[in-house]
């Protein structure tokens, strides 16, 4: 495309006065839509077209209703594969809040008797080349090289803060020149960033299609509403221009077939819209623009005041102290700021800066998040959420939760009632799932009773659940509530779980907890994005006991759960290897000592377990294994009862020879330490020391050669060592000791009856009797 | 009679800029500042300040269409809040991790705003009132009695007089007495010489004076500022370089320049460097290039320890080894840059060779798992 053709095409594009007017939008851009308002009111055209979904246009009425805004158009099907007959969900969103220039654009239309139409491709058609979920982003406009180039050009860092430097904080902006840089702007990221993408040409050459057909239907001119990015295209298809990406390619058709197709409004919020990161940015700080929409409205001069007093009011209901003078200072640099920016009154950016530079008196941490720099963009996010007017149709998800109720029979009524779920029933599986996601989601009326605790498991011979049901008055509320997190049950129950990991620090177990309950809940929940909060969660546990019990449930999901459908779940298998690194990096940083020590024994032998029965999940060979947890078992800062289980792991790895566990045995022969030691390598290495009687006769070596005294400080802890094996094994253990010290003697004869403090008084007697003759001078010489 | 001095002191200092060992940015850049401040003559600029704000800004961040390159690596909003602090009545406060350039920064700003960066108070635990206000010549003193020519001026009283700008490094290294010197100064703009005669007594800031200040994160604990001293300062963090790119070439860059310097005539391998900025930047951040979180060591692992880290595998491979410099060299180094007190460190760093240098399966990668064994 030459200068020559782009001059043509801005030419074409910048002509207002037009049959078909190519209005450019920035989704959610407040002067976008006031400019927008004022054109439809002088044009006065037959229709007004908006990049919307065109199979909308049979309910269009409904967004006409008493709605409270943000409110969004979702659009969902399913995809079924024609080879597999597997099924996924997909669904897309096309928010509006009262400041789009969408909706602003419906409601000009209305108020002076235009016809309104969507006319983008329907989401189902088009959708399979694109990564958003949201479809009034700017992924188009914030990637390239085109908008890097310019932010450096003109000094700004971002693509957000250019277009407000351009357009939004111009308050004075003709539309001749709005339209003049927005179509050149777009133009030339298009030429800069071809090729353009095959789903963006699809849904091009669909407008440019409708645009025709209303060219013949409706009289007088029109307004065609799209993003930036599509006006070129369109007005090059429609005029016969030249553009990038105007042409179109034979389509393919894929091995997948679309059921269950569906649109429909729904709640939606300004959290929602500023959370929205990476392909489904948009506008940030919606609060704020807003603002900046209602002042630009009574055409006032935008005042920044009032912003800052509402940020001063959650600061200080923050409890944080805010002087006057600090005021000032905010007040001062914000000017000063702006000033420097080259604008003649304070905008979003300005706001922010000054109150980082000027109230924050801390280390910012890279990437970190922090409370104060929240609360400032709370303010500017606002915290408006959508209502939806009686009468419209009901959200997807709360038809979605009725149909599964009924499909299931588990519909309630006002008597309320008790039902018992058999987990091992693949039928009682399925309700058991339902009831569990409508528990996620808070739904009134459904509550857990009793039933197996898969997160204790002390008892896994019966596998059931017990439930109440019972309808209340705030069902519906909560179904229509719940419709925040998606449209669908799974997948809303899904969102809920990743939003509660979100909202969790440092903490596997938690984690592992909703990893149980989103298999509770059905593998279906446990979404990508679920599965990496957990990891993340799991990354950052600072205790080795808190890893090793994650690792212990998974290593339970993951093997040997009947009832969840977990076993062998491909999604568990980087949980599981993660958790597993995690708890061994943890293994041999830990340092400080635990309440409970035998939660330090329960993690090795999970440890040990999950290397036994996974090796193939793990990335770790055992010799690997055995280089960390040698160091472990010979750092002297360890406790000894660390550093026996790590002894024990070793042996039972196959990673240490029983010489050298004889002679780690050695070092710990101090008697403060001998009973932990014990206590670590018995836990861990249970079927080794049965085994080797070696290991049995170097103790009893050991102990005959303590004084008295020394024998009695011992007594407790190697008591307590040996209360890991059962009285068989016990008694297996002795009878060959006895056996390979005493070979003449019967066992049995040897392994006379007496308890505890028996043979403690016999020992005490005999240690008075040595001593008494010695005092003689009776004892033999040697 | 304030530009007499600097202009004489900038002719005067001893000669050639070619053969100080590192001169000052305002001597290093002269000519850049010459050329911005004749094209910013026109623009509004603070009272006291050399350059326009703007041009202040293009000074440190480098102007593409005059082909300069940036000095400094960071965001444009955060410098222009930098700047801003500078012209209002608050002081500038830069903290964050040892080695991110903070001074550097305040080097370049004192630079372009007064044309003088050498008003500098090194802050330390011996620091005292006498290195931040003014002293006395004591012959004078005895000869005399307290007068103006017996005064020994130190940085601040000098900033005050000729209304320039006032570096005060590491102030969180002195005792918080001597840091509260500051407190009248930066809320009234004053300084009282209570020994000279009535008229002399009080010294008023002329337009131009301000402090920046620089904190280490690191020592802050050490001894903690006083609530008073805080308000009168803007905070703003400095974060080590968020791209790993420009890190990549300032990595390189300096460390090659280092080696000449030096005169080693090795230089390292663009292959190696990124080894080594990829590792320096996982540690620090605590999380892999593929986005796996891992575990950080408490020691700073800035850009400037990756300079070092590789200088001296560089000095290492040209003195003991066939000058030519192996992923073997940089394990050994980095061992020096990474321990420093926490011998957990090196567990950290052990871990994080076991579980994600190991997977990687290309050169150097391989190379320098393998040299694993030297981290001892």
């Amino acid at each position: 495309m030459d200068e020559h053709q782009m001059d043509a095409l801005q030419r074409r594009l910048c002509d207002d006065q037009a049959d078909v007017v190519f209005y450019p939008v920035r989704h959610h851009s407040p002067a976008s839509a006031d400019l927008l308002s004022q054109l439809i009111e002088e044009l006065k055209p037959g229709a007004v077209l908006i990049e919307g979904p065109s199979d909308f246009n049979d309910s269009i009425n409904e967004l006409s209703l008493e709605h409270e805004l943000p409110i969004a158009i979702y659009s969902y099907f399913q995809l079924v594969e024609n080879q597999s007959q597997t099924a996924t969900h997909h669904g897309v969103y096309y928010p509006f809040c009262e400041y789009s220039p969408e909706w602003v654009a419906i409601q000009a239309a209305r108020s002076c008797g235009a016809a309104v139409r969507f006319i983008d491709l329907p989401w189902a058609e088009s959708f399979e080349h694109e990564r958003t979920t949201h479809r009034y982003a700017d992924a188009e406009l914030r990637r390239g090289r085109y908008v890097q180039a310019l932010c450096e050009r003109l000094q700004v860092e971002d693509f957000d803060d250019l277009w407000d430097r351009l357009i939004e904080s111009q308050l004075g902006l003709s539309r001749r020149d709005y339209l003049h840089r927005v179509h050149s702007l777009c133009l030339n990221i298009r030429v800069w960033e071809q090729p353009i993408s095959l789903s963006d040409r699809q849904r091009e050459a669909f407008m440019a299609a409708e645009i025709r057909a209303s060219q013949a239907r409706f009289e007088g001119p029109l307004v065609v509403v799209t993003g930036g990015f599509h006006s070129g295209a369109l007005a090059a298809r429609l005029s016969g221009l030249d553009c990038p990406g105007s042409t179109d390619d034979a389509q393919e058709n894929g091995a997948r077939r679309i059921a269950q197709r569906g649109i429909a409004l729904t709640t939606y919020s300004y959290q929602r819209l500023d959370n929205l990161t990476g392909y489904d940015a948009g506008m940030p700080s919606p609060g704020f623009y807003e603002y900046a929409w209602r002042q630009r409205r009574d055409r006032r001069t935008f005042d920044h005041q009032p912003l800052l007093s509402r940020l001063v009011d959650a600061l200080r209901g923050r409890k944080q102290t805010l002087s006057t003078a600090d005021l000032i200072a905010v007040e001062t640099s914000a000017q000063a700021i702006a000033a420097l920016r080259g604008r003649p009154h304070v905008w979003r950016r300005d706001l922010l800066d000054a109150v980082t530079s000027c109230l924050i008196k801390d280390e910012l941490e890279y990437g970190c998040a922090s409370p104060f720099i929240d609360a400032v963009h709370e303010v500017l996010r606002g915290e408006r959420r959508g209502r939806l007017a009686q009468g419209t149709r009901l959200p997807p998800l709360v038809r979605d939760i009725q149909d599964q109720l009924e499909t299931f029979g588990l519909r309630p009524d006002q008597r309320g009632r008790q039902i018992e779920l058999d987990l091992t029933d693949p039928e009682g599986r399925k309700q058991s799932r339902l009831l569990h996601r409508l528990r996620i989601l808070e739904i009134r009326g459904f509550s857990r009773r009793g039933g197996t605790d898969f997160s204790q498991r002390d008892n896994l011979d019966r596998l059931w659940e017990l439930w109440q049901l019972r309808w209340s008055p705030e069902f519906e509320a909560s179904c229509i509530e719940a419709s925040r997190y998606g449209t669908r049950l799974s997948t809303a129950a899904a969102a809920c779980l990743t939003q509660q990991a979100a909202q969790t620090e440092r903490d596997a177990t938690a984690a592992a907890e909703l990893l149980i309950l989103a298999a509770q809940a059905g593998v279906e929940t446990l979404s990508q994005s679920l599965l990496e909060s957990l990891e993340r969660l799991i990354h950052s546990e600072p205790r080795f006991v808190g890893a090793t019990s994650c690792l212990e449930h998974l290593l339970f999901l993951y093997c040997f759960d009947e009832a969840l459908g977990t076993q062998r779940l491909e999604a568990l298998r980087t949980l599981v290897r993660e958790t597993f690194s995690r708890s061994l990096a943890l293994c041999e940083s830990h340092g400080r000592p635990v309440s409970d020590p035998r939660s330090l024994l329960r993690g090795m032998r999970t440890m040990r377990e999950t290397f036994r029965r996974l090796p193939d999940v793990l990335d770790w060979t055992a010799e690997e294994i055995g280089d960390v947890i040698r160091r472990v078992q010979s750092d002297a800062h360890k406790p000894p009862l660390l550093r026996g289980a790590a002894a024990g792991m070793l042996w039972s790895l196959g990673q240490a020879t029983t010489e050298s566990v004889l002679e780690d045995l050695l070092f710990f022969s101090d008697p403060e330490q001998l009973g932990d030691f014990l206590a670590g390598l018995f836990a861990v290495a249970r079927e080794q020391v049965q085994r080797q009687p070696e290991l049995l006769r170097a103790i009893d070596q050991l102990l005959l050669d303590y004084a008295a005294d020394d024998f009695q400080a011992a007594l407790p802890s190697l008591r307590l060592a040996f209360t890991s094996f059962t009285p068989r094994e016990k008694h297996h253990m002795l009878s060959t000791l006895f056996q390979s010290l005493q070979p003449h003697l019967k066992p049995s004869a040897a392994l006379a009856t007496a308890d505890a403090e028996t043979v403690q008084e016999a020992v005490a007697i005999e240690e008075r009797l040595f001593e008494a003759v010695k005092r003689y001078g009776l004892e033999r010489q040697r | 009679m304030a530009k007499k001095r600097t202009r004489t002191k900038s002719a005067s200092s001893n000669g050639d800029p070619q053969t100080l060992q590192r001169p000052p940015a305002e001597i290093l850049f002269a000519d850049e500042l010459r050329a911005l401040a004749k094209a910013s003559a026109k623009d509004p600029k603070p009272p006291g300040w050399k350059l326009s704000p703007r041009a202040v800004l293009k000074f440190v961040l480098g102007d593409p269409s005059e082909d300069r390159p940036a000095k400094f690596v960071g965001r444009r909003a955060f410098l222009e809040r930098c700047i801003v602090s500078l012209a209002t009545n608050r002081g500038l406060m830069l903290i964050g991790e040892p080695g991110t350039a903070k001074s550097y920064l305040s080097e370049l700003l004192t630079a372009a705003i007064s044309g003088d960066s050498t008003l500098t108070i090194q802050g330390s635990a011996g620091t005292t009132e006498d290195n931040i206000r003014y002293s006395w010549n004591y012959a004078l003193l005895v000869s005399e009695g307290p007068s103006e020519n017996a005064l020994v001026p130190a940085p601040l009283y000098l900033g005050m007089k000729h209304g320039k700008l006032v570096r005060f490094e590491e102030i969180t290294r002195c005792a918080l007495e001597i840091q509260d010197v500051l407190l009248s100064v930066l809320s009234d703009r004053v300084m009282a010489v209570a020994e000279l005669p009535e008229a002399q007594r009080s010294l008023y800031a002329s337009n131009g004076f301000n402090v920046i200040a620089t904190a280490n994160t690191r020592d802050r604990g050490v001894n903690e500022m006083s609530a008073a001293l805080k308000r009168r300062f803007n905070f703003e963090t400095v974060h080590p370089i968020a791209d790993i790119q420009e890190e990549l070439q300032l990595v390189q860059r300096e460390t090659n320049r280092n080696l000449s310097r030096s005169q080693v005539p090795v230089t390292i391998d663009p292959e190696l460097t990124e080894l080594l900025v990829t590792t320096f930047r996982e540690l620090r951040q605590g999380k892999t290039v593929d986005g796996k979180g891992i575990e950080t060591p408490s020691t700073v692992l800035s850009t400037a320890e990756a300079v070092a880290t590789g200088y001296a595998a560089g000095v290492h491979a040209y003195y003991y080894s066939d000058g030519q410099v192996q992923p073997l060299h940089l394990v050994r180094h980095l061992v020096g840059s990474v321990l420093k007190d926490n011998p957990d460190d090196l567990k950290t760093v052990r871990h994080y060779f076991d579980h994600v240098i190991k997977k990687r399966k290309t050169e150097p990668w391989q190379a320098f798992y393998d040299a694993r064994d030297e981290l001892i």
